[in-house]
């Protein structure tokens, strides 16, 4: 190559770059597309809602929210990175999801094709049984099931999802043997709960939250108790190691330039440390959590070599 | 029953329906249990009614609908155009694919002679509703249109 | 009594121009079709949550009503359902506006909503925390055999044979399986197309299969799509009143139909349309001309249809279970403005929720002249626009309204796939309403099914799970008087012929 070409070659580079350096210093600019893989009402709706007036706040621009819903977010993720990636459109990422869907069946979409900038909270697994229920703690649950191998059932929200691994994680450590009944998203769950279809359910702290005192709650997969749940015991306390739940997080096209990410994580955080924000997001049972680009990669690789060891005891990793 | 009539089309119809039965239990072969029930029993149904219905076609007790006036070829073309439409919507874009649908549209759907005023009164409505529909959509709604 | 207090507080200023600017935006986004009742309240969200939590409640249900009834604006002129619930008001109501008397069906369609609206409503103010148990006792395998009971309804609709009906049903179904199934997780139908993961959109779906068809048609000939019957000015007010008046009954059923089927969470505007349109068909006196532009049929479907709006309050308010899918926006809303739904609501948060209710009835009782006055205005411009531009003009909203609903360019291909195959069924005598309703019922049956064989196999008796249940019991006793009934009353039809003779 010439001297001459490849002067001219750097400074295309050059000119190619700028424009993204300097929406970077700038971004948000405009308003930013938000999409959320599932339907309205649900708890990453909530969580996306409950951003929108602090991101608007931060940076001017508002968030608008979009719903996208289909195969349980697959339909969404699978399209991720065929959209712009220019910093304004910005999709709501979950785990287990990224990492269980890939792994049953083709989705789409493979777990390392989804870039997540920042996960922002999560809602810890909560076992649920009715007020008025027998059972009035998790040592009497688990007694009543071991006596009636498979009786019991539980409610849950959709097949290989967080409640599921829950309700499989428990029943190992446990040692018993229940009926995991899913149902097409946590609103189904509750009114099998509350109407009593089913003897339990495996919720998160949102939904105890949601639908107080009709429900008891038996436990928490939480390290402490949750904030504003101080009456439920966690799993570790009783002897169980289960801690976990469902992870909420802001991913974006491979394509966007590393500098608007790194401005978006900043944003996310900042939100993530607004007091306000906090005390809503933890009155409506969620657990903050910040894992940003710098812890990312060590997040995403133990998640990863967690869920898929689940999914190799559960037997689906049938590809 | 006086009268027989044999009602060809639907016979059509149901030789379409049993193909639709069939096939969605051949595709059920690799379905997990839960999973299967509704299909197969379904495609099981649907292909039964099908028999049931052409046993009745050929015994003579059904009714024939009315035979369709009018000009099939238009009717094609909406059809071809429509289509058309949904799958060049992302390549060319909302404005670009919608404008062209919209005079294949109107010169399919006017049966009157065009004169310099009427193009330019249709032409001047649908440009109207185009801006008017995009603007609509795209700045009030917030769809983000292609 | 304290509530008049709380309608006092709903009638301030502020909140009667919320209510009114809020029927008026529903309608307008419930009439073009694909843009639905749900979509029209998840646009508008954000901009309540700068208001006190009453008044954006009270905008928020004047949309989500006026929307529920804007939809029969596209049901009656253009055979095309402007939102889900509206899909039984094309029985009559097109082929009313196709003789002439559309203006009629759409000022019946007004003073049914309204009716049927405050009925709901009532309900939610005075009878909602016992109502809402109901919601509960209602399980997957009730859910199984109140879907198995639309599907049977769809056959006995049909004009033409029931066994066509029937296969349109299963057709449908067979649609509702494409994609991920819900229970399970198989990936079913999908093939290659990877667009096809997130199954077939039923808005869009709706969009094809009912509107295409009649664009395909309107091209073929010169005569023009609706005309008025002679010349009438006004709202032909009278005519309805007699009509009304007449069909006190039916209205009052269809209403508490409507109430009812709307408490259930899961079942919507769309279910207890059909539900209420079948109870009018088979208890209206011989003669009576269902299917074919029977006024009664317009006022049960939308009647029942704005029922489902109060009725649907009631577990979202009381339980904190949405009883529609604009519920679970409404109830999203509600929770980031630190609103608590529960049973605790009504106690402790009791002004707020009163006059919501209030102000929910004000906005549907506003909704009698603003309805009567659009859909005037909606008529007069259908009938005098052109076929050549009212075709490209719908056509535009099909594509328009089926990519809205999740910004999905695959959403209109499917549409118009569906539309041009749906026009093709149509030519071998199968109509769009069985598929249609055999899409929105296939995942309730499904799931209803599995779930409940699921249940039954943990407790050890499936069978005592799916025919012992009382409620299940009471709804198979409905599907069977649903299936034998038109039988019988063909053979009531025939001897009372032969003893004329």
């Amino acid at each position: 190559m010439t001297v001459r070409l490849s002067r001219s070659l750097v400074a295309a580079a050059l000119l190619a770059a700028a424009p993204m350096l300097a929406h970077a210093a700038d971004y948000p600019e405009k308003t930013v597309s938000y999409i959320i893989p599932f339907g309205p009402g649900g708890e990453s709706d909530i969580s996306a809602r409950l951003q929108e007036p602090v991101f608007k706040k931060l940076t001017g621009q508002s968030l608008a929210i979009q719903y996208k819903p289909g195969a349980g977010g697959a339909a969404s993720w699978a399209q991720l990175n065929s959209m712009t990636g220019d910093g304004y459109t910005v999709m709501g990422t979950n785990l287990p999801h990224i990492v269980l869907q890939p792994l049953q069946k083709d989705v789409g979409y493979q777990t390392d094709d989804i870039n997540t900038v920042y996960w922002f909270h999560y809602t810890p697994d909560a076992l649920m049984v009715t007020s008025d229920s027998p059972h009035k703690t998790l040592k009497d649950f688990v007694e009543a099931a071991k006596k009636a191998s498979g009786a019991t059932t539980m409610s849950g929200s959709g097949t290989n999802s967080a409640n599921h691994l829950a309700q499989q994680q428990f029943d190992k450590l446990a040692g018993i043997k229940t009926t995991y009944v899913p149902f097409g998203g946590t609103g189904p769950s509750n009114t099998a709960l509350l109407g009593k279809q089913v003897s339990g359910s495996w919720g998160y702290t949102t939904v105890q939250m949601q639908l107080g005192d009709q429900v008891r709650c038996l436990a928490v997969a939480m390290e402490k108790r949750h904030p504003k749940l101080p009456d439920c015991p966690t799993f570790k306390e009783q002897g169980f190691d289960l801690v976990g739940g469902a992870y909420r997080g802001v991913g974006v096209p491979k394509s966007t330039p590393a500098d608007v990410q790194a401005k978006l994580a900043e944003v996310l955080a900042r939100i993530n440390a607004d007091p306000d924000f906090i005390r809503k997001m933890e009155e409506g049972g969620f657990a903050m959590l910040d894992v940003g680009p710098a812890k990312m990669a060590k997040f995403m690789a133990d998640v990863k070599a967690r869920y898929e060891a689940l999914a190799k005891e559960m037997g689906i990793s049938k590809k | 029953m006086s009268e027989r009539i044999y009602d060809l089309p639907g016979a059509v119809g149901c030789l379409i329906a049993i193909g639709i039965g069939a096939a969605a239990l051949w595709f059920s072969a690799d379905f997990s249990d839960l999973g299967a029930v509704f299909p197969r029993t379904i495609g099981a149904l649907l292909v039964l009614l099908g028999v049931l219905y052409l046993l009745l076609v050929l015994l003579g007790r059904t009714s024939r609908p009315a035979p369709l006036g009018g000009s099939h070829l238009r009717r094609a073309g909406v059809a071809i155009v429509m289509l058309g439409w949904a799958f060049l919507l992302k390549p060319l874009g909302f404005l670009g694919s919608s404008a062209l649908a919209f005079v294949a549209l109107l010169m399919l759907a006017n049966h009157y002679r065009w004169t310099a005023r009427t193009g330019l009164v249709y032409g001047a409505a649908g440009a109207v509703l185009l801006g008017g529909f995009y603007a609509l959509f795209k700045l009030v709604l917030l769809v983000p249109l292609p | 009594m304290g509530s008049f207090e709380y309608l006092l507080a709903a009638l301030t200023p502020v909140n009667l121009l919320f209510a009114l600017a809020g029927v008026v935006a529903g309608t307008v986004i419930g009439a073009l079709p694909g843009l639905t009742a749900t979509m029209a309240v998840a646009v508008l969200v954000p901009f309540t949550f700068s208001l006190e939590p009453s008044s954006a409640l009270i905008a928020l249900g004047a949309i989500y009503t006026g929307a529920i009834y804007g939809g029969a604006y596209a049901a009656i002129l253009l055979n095309t359902p402007g939102t889900p619930s509206s899909i039984a008001t094309t029985f009559d109501g097109y082929p009313m506006a196709r003789a002439g008397r559309g203006d009629l069906a759409l000022t019946l369609a007004c003073l049914a909503s309204v009716f049927g609206g405050l009925v709901g409503a009532v309900f939610l103010l005075l009878l909602a925390p016992p109502m809402a148990t109901v919601a509960l006792k209602f399980g997957p395998v009730e859910y199984f055999w109140l879907a198995v009971f639309g599907l049977t309804l769809i056959s006995s609709l049909g004009e033409g044979s029931a066994i066509k009906g029937l296969m349109g049903g299963c057709m449908g179904l067979l649609l509702s399986m494409v994609g991920v199934a819900e229970v399970g997780g198989d990936v079913r139908y999908v093939g290659d197309a990877k667009a096809l993961l997130g199954g077939i959109d039923i808005v869009s779906a709706l969009i094809g299969l009912y509107c295409m068809p009649v664009l395909i048609d309107l091209v073929a000939t010169s005569v023009a799509h609706l005309h008025a019957a002679e010349k009438v000015a006004g709202f032909r007010l009278r005519e309805a009143g007699e009509i009304l008046r007449r069909s006190k009954f039916n209205l009052a059923r269809s209403s508490i139909i409507g109430t009812v089927v709307g408490i259930l969470p899961g079942a919507g505007g769309s279910i207890a349309a059909l539900v209420a349109y079948s109870e009018a068909k088979r208890s209206a006196p011989p003669g009576a001309q269902y299917g074919k532009g029977e006024p009664g049929g317009v006022l049960a479907t939308e009647a029942a249809n704005n029922a489902t709006v109060g009725g649907g309050f009631i577990p979202t308010l009381v339980l904190g279970i949405p009883g529609t899918p604009p519920d679970a926006i409404i109830l999203g809303a509600l929770l980031v403005q630190g609103i608590r739904t529960g049973p605790t609501l009504f106690t402790q948060q009791g002004p707020i929720v009163y006059t919501f209710i209030w102000g929910l009835i004000l906005a549907t009782l506003i909704m009698l002249p603003i309805g009567l006055l659009i859909g005037r205005f909606a008529f007069r411009s259908i009938v005098a626009i052109p076929k050549a531009v009212l075709v490209p003009g719908v056509a535009m909203l099909t594509v328009l309204g089926s990519f809205s609903v999740h910004n999905n360019p695959h959403e209109v291909q499917q549409m118009a796939v569906l539309g041009v195959a749906a026009w093709g069924l149509a030519q071998v005598g199968f109509t769009a309403s069985p598929i249609v309703l055999g899409l929105i019922l296939g995942s309730i049956a499904e799931s209803g099914y599995v779930q409940g064989h699921l249940i039954g196999g943990a407790r050890g008796n499936v069978l005592a799970e799916f025919f012992a249940r009382p409620i299940s019991i009471g709804i198979m006793a409905l599907i069977l008087l649903g299936l034998l009934w038109p039988l019988w009353a063909k053979r009531r039809a025939r001897t009372a012929g032969a003893g004329l003779e």
